[in-house]
């Protein structure tokens, strides 16, 4: 797969796993596994480009006697699920013309 | 392999990055790592689990390419630096500009206020010499007249 398409959506993907509530590494990795196989590695990064852009925040608790990092959707994180979600109905219409095989 | 030598050889393959880098990444799977234990696995499964040293430490590596290039040049830009840079563009090009605007303006008030002042100098001091010439002539047309007159009476 085209590598920016497959960074946008594994970005839209994360962001959703922590939509409804703040999560962490592991679980994330655990929630998307029926969707998205991520290694730790390649989360770490997409965690890391979301921070920076401000989709997302992190949080230090303390859990059974070790911090665990807690990650929280922005405002904006919330925007870029939602943008996605517009951008796509695009990218499907551009699918079906594509599978339809023209006009 | 126990977490804690699982950890330190993942450490000591990516040295090469900036060391908060480092941390960042070796508490991230310390933390996964406590989590698969938490679930149920043993300690060495849940290392088993994540994955080889080695292939995790190169793809860390080829993840964070922007971190090596850090390490290498002898005086570190970061990334963030750059950035700012790119992104102030249109601030710093246009406050420099302005800048030049105004050195420059400011020596051309310099030169117009001067050249005059050159020009006038110059004018001055020919005039001098001119009115001098004008009064040379004038006395000379004046002794000339006064011959004429003279010679046009004392006839």
């Amino acid at each position: 797969m085209d590598i920016q398409l497959k960074r946008g959506l594994l970005d839209v993907c994360v962001l959703t796993a922590i939509k409804n509530e703040p999560s962490y590494g592991y679980k994330i990795i655990k929630d998307l596994q029926p969707y998205v196989v991520l290694t730790e590695s390649t989360l770490y990064t997409i965690l890391k480009r979301l921070e920076l852009g401000k989709m997302l925040t992190v949080r230090s608790i303390e859990h059974d006697g070790r911090l665990r990092k807690y990650y929280h959707i922005t405002k904006a994180g919330l925007g870029r699920i939602e943008d996605f979600k517009s951008e796509w109905k695009e990218v499907m219409s551009i699918y079906r013309f594509v599978e339809k095989g023209g006009l | 392999m126990t977490k804690k030598v699982f950890l330190s050889k993942l450490r000591r393959q990516i040295c090469k990055l900036p060391s908060k880098e480092i941390n960042e990444r070796i508490s991230f799977y310390s933390e996964i790592i406590d989590d698969k234990i938490e679930e149920g696995l043993t300690e060495e499964e849940a290392v088993a689990d994540v994955g080889d040293v080695m292939q995790i430490a190169d793809q860390i590596l080829s993840d964070s390419n922007i971190g090596l290039k850090k390490k290498r040049t002898k005086k570190p830009v970061s990334a963030w630096q750059i950035a700012l840079l790119v992104i102030g563009s249109p601030v710093w090009f246009s406050i420099l500009l302005t800048v030049f605007a105004v050195m420059w303006s400011l020596l051309i008030t310099v030169f117009a206020v001067a050249i005059p002042f050159v020009i006038m100098g110059f004018i001055g001091k020919y005039m001098w010499i001119v009115c001098i010439e004008f009064a040379k002539l004038s006395i000379i047309l004046t002794r000339k007249c006064a011959t004429a007159i003279g010679e046009l009476f004392g006839r």
